[in-house]
């Protein structure tokens, strides 16, 4: 009896036995799990870091190039306006009777032969073009356009006679004859195709157009003016006026 | 303010004399004009005067005297007599004895005491043709005001010109960290607050008749343009849109505005049509614009645009087209502000490290600096043309000052410092 | 005045700041993301360590007279700003343009917005979101310093950033 008390009693010892070795096992695994997890995690976190510095880099690149172009661009079309601004001056300056030619392919105005002993009484074209000018800031538009005119007729292949034809135009808009005003832009468009005042010449003709209520003439007028200055303040204000368009 | 107008009307309708003054004296065309050359003689009293009557009638004369000096359209003379009958026998002018000063015309003021009250007859007295071609009684108790309306009424009577004697100069005043609208007489008295919305207000801008002044203001924490009706004393926003809302200018027909926005990007200029609330943008430029002012007719805008790499004057069609550059001198060139007279555009240039008020010819030629002392800033012209407000730290403080369009004759008109941005009003014409 | 916070010198306030958003979004991830507190937080660590570094003024980037590119030296300073944005996407910041006092009232308030606008444009390219970024400019109307020098001239041609809302 006594025995097989003992031997009851020794039981759970035998089996407590064979259950720790397991548990040790399973503790075992799970450290191991739980180091390679932690190595795991901690290569992540580098990883990681390394990918934030990697995308830092990646943004500061995107940054500073850029902004470098964004300069760069800058300076680049300032210097373009520059040259633009020195080109349009130095017509204005290259008075009286300014070398600049009227574009080969476009028709040249006749124009009339001085009269022996003329010159002397021609007035000065600087002041002519400017006093028609002030005529045109002050609202005087009959007086500007005849000013502009006659400097026209003494000076037309002065460099300023695109600008003369155009201020023509905008003298007649001002005062809302818009048929008249289409004319003479018109020939700005077509005596001087390549000079200064042709894209905004194209861009008022559209205007002239839009106000006789011929839109597709205006649209027209628009598109030419895109396709052929797509550089100009002209051609972005067109395509405002395009949209615009009903 | 009303009651201010219509009294000042019922006096001179009371006074004015039978001198017919609707012809023009003197029809003198602006280009050619030549100053009158003219004698204020010393006050004719008559009977017995109180040396306080004296006094009032001399402070009449002396505003009187002032305006007409810097009208331009006059040359004063001074009398080489303090003897109110020196050039007067019995009471009628000598003539030889004025001419021989150079003088063209007189200007006697007459103190005459009746039993009700005392007043003072102005009158204008050609040397040439012997007679008065002006006349005008009015009362001792006039406000200063009233004074610049009389010279007005003569200004218009000789040459058929508009005065500026009356007009009004519209600033922001500095007020600790906050600016606030101020208006005063166009030569410094009587200052009247506008404001008190205790933040920072830029930019004065008048619209053409005068009713109303727009400007910018930061009650919001950001640029923004009211527009403050002076007769409904009612504020009205006119553009909050985001970014910056900055250099109002009020075309010369009233219905449009000329507008400063960087809603799509960058400072551009934009047209904005008061009625139909549209707003149409004009430049198109990866550069600043800004700071759009009217030509006289309407037709064209002059404008700040730093597209060639430093800030330079550009002018454009209304509609955005046919954009020019006007300055190439020194490489900032701001506040473009172009004549009532259509013929010169004042801006402020900065030469030797400080900023000058200068002008050329709109035609580009004609450049002149202005001013040469301290900092000079914000030209804004008088609406006859021939003359300049702008603000100046030249004696320490920031001051608004007053010149010719050619440079001369520059004088300050206040004295309290932190005047700044002076808006010279239209003609007030009753 | 909203929840604005100055951040004038030295950028005290915006460590201050950014550390309580900090704070906040790691226990928020503590309840959503990681289960073991001890293992993650090595991790953290490169961003909490650079703070102190952040502080160089974070807050205020200069530029050159009349000039509205964003200078050299400016850079590691907009690098560190993006890289804080980007870790805490429910701050907004509002760029405020300033100018010297030298240059005129309307110039001027162009001049301050395009300031801003450079920033905010490098922001941007660094990987902030635009609609996180408004600008706004003062012109010369709000000095730094009230001085009329150079070296208070310096100090006034700037961009502040200012915290709007968390």
């Amino acid at each position: 009896m006594k025995k097989s008390i003992l031997f009851i009693l020794c039981l759970p010892l035998l089996a407590g036995c064979g259950v720790k070795r397991e548990y040790v096992r399973m503790r075992d695994q799970l450290d191991y799990l739980e180091t390679s997890q932690k190595k795991m995690e901690t290569q992540l976190a580098r990883m990681d870091s390394l990918l934030r510095v990697q995308t830092d880099i990646t943004y500061q690149l995107n940054a500073e190039m850029r902004t470098r172009w964004g300069s760069l661009n800058e300076r680049m079309m300032s210097m373009d306006q520059q040259y633009e601004d020195q080109q349009s001056r130095a017509m204005v300056q290259a008075l009286p009777l300014g070398s600049s030619k009227p574009d080969s392919k476009a028709i040249v105005p006749p124009v009339p032969p001085d009269k022996p002993g003329d010159n002397g009484s021609k007035p000065d074209p600087k002041q002519l073009y400017d006093t028609a000018y002030l005529d045109i800031t002050r609202g005087n538009y009959d007086l500007a356009i005849s000013g502009f005119r006659e400097f026209l007729k003494l000076y037309p292949s002065s460099s300023l006679a695109d600008n003369s034809q155009y201020w023509i135009g905008e003298g007649y808009y001002a005062q809302k004859k818009y048929t008249e005003a289409l004319a003479e832009f018109e020939k700005v468009i077509s005596l001087y195709s390549n000079q200064d005042k042709a894209a905004a010449a194209y861009y008022k003709s559209g205007l002239c157009q839009k106000e006789l209520g011929n839109k597709t003439a205006a649209r027209e007028n628009w598109q030419a003016l895109i396709k052929k200055f797509p550089r100009s303040p002209e051609a972005k204000l067109a395509q405002d006026r395009i949209k615009e368009l009903p | 303010m009303k009651n201010f107008f219509l009294l000042s009307l019922a006096h001179i309708f009371l006074f004015s004399l039978a001198i017919a003054q609707t012809d023009v004296y003197l029809k003198l065309s602006t280009s050619e004009r030549r100053p009158i050359e003219l004698v204020v003689t010393p006050i004719q009293p008559q009977g017995k005067i109180t040396q306080e009557k004296m006094a009032k009638v001399k402070d009449i004369v002396d505003i009187l005297s002032d305006d007409l000096a810097f009208s331009l359209y006059f040359q004063l003379i001074e009398s080489p007599d303090s003897d109110p009958g020196y050039g007067f026998k019995k009471g009628q002018v000598l003539a030889g004895s004025w001419q021989l000063l150079g003088a063209k015309m007189l200007l006697i003021p007459e103190l005459r005491s009746d039993k009700k009250q005392d007043h003072l007859k102005v009158r204008i007295y050609d040397l040439g043709v012997g007679r008065d071609i002006f006349a005008k009684e009015i009362f001792l108790d006039y406000s200063r005001g009233q004074v610049h309306r009389i010279c007005d009424e003569i200004i218009k009577a000789l040459t058929g010109e508009n005065g500026v004697a009356s007009t009004r100069i519209a600033f922001c005043q500095k007020n600790g960290q906050n600016k606030e609208l101020a208006v005063l007489e166009y030569d410094g008295h009587n200052l009247q607050k506008l404001t008190a919305l205790n933040t920072i207000t830029l930019s004065p801008d008048w619209s053409p008749d005068g009713s109303k002044l727009a400007f910018i203001s930061f009650q919001r924490n950001r640029t923004e343009i009211y527009s403050l009706d002076m007769k409904a004393w009612k504020l009205q926003a006119v553009s909050q849109v985001e970014g910056l809302n900055t250099s109002p200018a009020w075309s010369p027909d009233g219905k449009k505005m000329a507008l400063t926005l960087s809603k799509d990007g960058n400072a551009e200029i934009y047209l904005y049509t008061l009625d139909s609330r549209s707003l149409q943008r004009l430049t198109n430029s990866w550069a600043i614009d800004c700071s759009p002012g009217w030509s006289p007719n309407g037709r064209e805008l002059v404008f700040t645009s730093d597209r060639p790499g430093s800030p330079q004057i550009y002018l454009m069609d209304a509609d955005g087209s046919n954009i020019r550059r006007l300055t190439y001198q020194g490489n900032y060139n701001t506040s473009p502000v172009w004549s009532p007279k259509g013929d010169k555009i004042a801006f402020v240039s900065r030469i030797n490290g400080l900023f000058q008020i200068c002008a050329m010819n709109v035609t580009g030629d004609g450049y002149t600096q202005l001013t040469y002392e301290g900092d000079n800033e914000d030209p804004s012209w008088s609406p006859d043309g021939l003359h300049l407000a702008f603000s100046s730290n030249r004696t320490g403080s920031n001051q608004l000052w007053l010149m010719h369009w050619d440079g001369s004759n520059q004088k300050a008109v206040t004295n309290l410092g932190g005047a700044l941005m002076p808006a010279w009003s239209p003609f007030i014409i009753p | 005045m909203k929840r604005t916070i100055y951040l004038i010198s030295g950028a005290l306030t915006i460590s201050l700041a950014l550390a309580g958003c900090a704070k906040k979004q790691t226990t928020k991830q503590e309840e959503i993301l990681q289960p073991d507190v001890t293992a993650v937080k090595p991790v953290t660590p490169p961003i909490e360590e650079k703070k102190p570094e952040v502080k160089i003024d974070f807050s205020i980037v200069y530029f050159g007279f009349d000039s509205y590119s964003i200078e050299e030296a400016s850079i590691p300073l907009l690098t560190e700003a993006a890289r804080l944005l980007r870790s805490y996407p429910q701050v907004a910041v509002r760029l405020e343009g300033h100018c010297d006092e030298r240059g005129t009232t309307e110039y001027n308030l162009a001049l301050g917005e395009k300031r801003s606008a450079a920033v905010r444009d490098y922001l941007v390219n660094l990987g902030v979101e635009r609609s996180r970024l408004a600008t706004v400019s003062f012109g010369k109307e709000k000095p730094a310093d009230p001085g009329h020098n150079e070296i208070s001239w310096a100090k006034n041609r700037r961009v502040e950033f200012i915290i709007e809302k968390k």
